[in-house]
């Protein structure tokens, strides 16, 4: 954090660029068409926009990893889809009452970035809503719908943390990859080998021994992270 | 499209085909998906209109809601870009759903938060509430005063 | 219009009727104003699927600009009344 502050100007050019390209990227899927017209407008637009409406820059974490990227985009794609048949069809069954809960799940990186996308791709997800949140200790308040038993508290719960892990492993800083990947690794050791690439990408199976992974893992503060960021201007 | 070229496209309909009345002859592949995709919009639409009206409390009526229509709304759109073929509609399409999925969680959060502050759940239909357990324990942990 | 489209849209257009219907009643009864806020949004979110399905059905995309300009927006009027809503009452 300390050697970014002091930026000259072609460093903030550099941290601002992504969101350059991608403010003209919205231009021109606007227009619809790529002429030189296009481009130039949409550059000069893109720059001015950043210069008068300034906010502050958002930390990237400078890695990005697009294989993961894509795991995590088509496991996205599909949790929506299922999810909304399942709530779908729960709105027009008509022997259908709703239980609820509200769950509170501690994540295990404190960076701004991984949580608001955590919160975001959360919220997607028909049938969990982010109520609130606290950003001091990382906590993800979530309304569920259609959990009846405590087991399936702890499945919302472990499928908020697979989603963090996936966000983290596709653009987490490299420190918070590294502890998902030795944390995934001690998982792995403990379910003792049998079913080594059995389950890809943290989609925990619902075997009756894993129950209590999601308390396990809460209580484990060996491998938490500390707050990497601390830009301070957040206003929640 | 032909009933003959509709054999030749959908080689599991074709030994089938041969005992079946013949399709009419207006019938095309291309339509068929258009429909069943206009259907699942259709049907979702449906069930968030049904799922506000039957949830009982403003939290469960969110997530009828809200987000199914996401997913609604990405057949739709997929029916219009395989009846209309092109870049400029692509383009668009896929400005659409970025900010559908932008702003589609902002509301049901706003909502969602608006709702638990002021106090719009109904307790007896939540198992578990963790959130007014952290609050209270704060609110003793500050002021041991008299919480509920 | 094939038979099949036609099917299709008789189908379809019962559905978002009545998705259509529920909203407003929704929005009519609404206990707070919470529900009526959410049910706009429905409404507004079954017209856009609505005016799509119109579209590939008739061939055409006149009204997607439309669709966009909704997708951006039509966020604002929720989170306006959920911030007013916060703000009001905060018993």
């Amino acid at each position: 954090m300390s050697p970014a502050r002091d930026i000259s100007p072609w460093r903030s050019l550099w941290r601002q660029l992504p969101l350059l390209v991608l403010l003209v990227a919205l231009w021109l899927f606007l227009w619809d068409e790529v002429t030189v017209m296009s481009v130039v407008t949409g550059v000069l637009l893109a720059i001015l926009v950043t210069r008068v409406f300034y906010l502050p820059p958002v930390l990237l974490s400078g890695r990005f990893n697009p294989w993961r990227g894509l795991l995590l985009g088509l496991r996205m794609i599909v949790d929506v889809a299922t999810a909304s048949i399942e709530v779908a069809f729960r709105a027009v069954n008509p022997r259908y009452t709703p239980t609820n809960a509200i769950i509170a799940v501690e994540l295990h990186t404190h960076s701004d970035l991984v949580m608001t996308l955590t919160a975001e791709a959360i919220t997607v997800v028909p049938g969990t809503v982010v109520v609130d949140v606290d950003r001091e200790r990382a906590v993800l308040y979530l309304h569920a719908l259609g959990t009846v038993t405590d087991e399936d508290v702890e499945r919302t719960r472990r499928h908020v943390l697979g989603t963090e892990e996936r966000i983290v492993l596709a653009v987490g800083t490299h420190e918070e990859a590294e502890s998902v990947r030795a944390e995934r690794r001690a998982r792995r050791m403990q379910r003792g080998g049998g079913v080594h690439g059995g389950a890809p990408d943290g989609l925990t199976g619902l075997s009756s021994d894993e129950v209590s992974t999601g308390d396990i893992r809460r209580r484990d503060g060996a491998h938490r992270l500390d707050r990497n960021e601390d830009s301070g201007e957040g206003s929640r | 499209m032909s009933a003959a070229s509709v054999a030749l496209l959908v080689p599991a309909l074709a030994p089938a085909a041969e005992g079946m009345p013949p399709l009419p002859e207006d019938f095309s592949v291309r339509d068929a998906i258009v429909g069943v995709l206009i259907l699942l919009g259709a049907f979702l639409s449906l069930a968030a209109g049904v799922g506000i009206v039957r949830f009982p409390d403003v939290l469960s009526r969110l997530h009828a809601g809200t987000k199914p229509q996401v997913l609604g709304l990405v057949a739709v759109l997929a029916a219009i870009l395989l009846e209309v073929p092109s870049w400029g509609v692509l383009t668009t399409i896929v400005l659409i759903l970025t900010f559908q999925l932008l702003t589609q969680p902002m509301t049901a959060h706003m909502l969602g938060r608006a709702a638990y502050r002021t106090d719009h759940v109904r307790r007896d239909l939540l198992i578990d509430d963790e959130l007014a357990d952290d609050i209270a324990r704060r609110e003793r942990a500050s002021a041991p005063s008299d919480d509920d | 219009m094939s038979l099949l489209t036609l099917v299709v849209v008789i189908i379809a257009g019962t559905m978002f009727g009545i998705g259509a219907i529920c909203a407003v009643w929704r929005v009519i009864r609404g206990p707070s104003i919470l529900d009526r806020a959410l049910a706009a949004d429905v409404l507004l979110a079954i017209s856009m699927c609505a005016l799509g399905a119109e579209m590939a059905v008739n061939r055409h995309t006149d009204t997607l600009v439309v669709l966009l300009i909704l997708a951006m927006f039509a966020v604002l009027g929720s989170i306006a009344i959920a911030r007013f809503m916060a703000k009001e009452d905060d018993s």
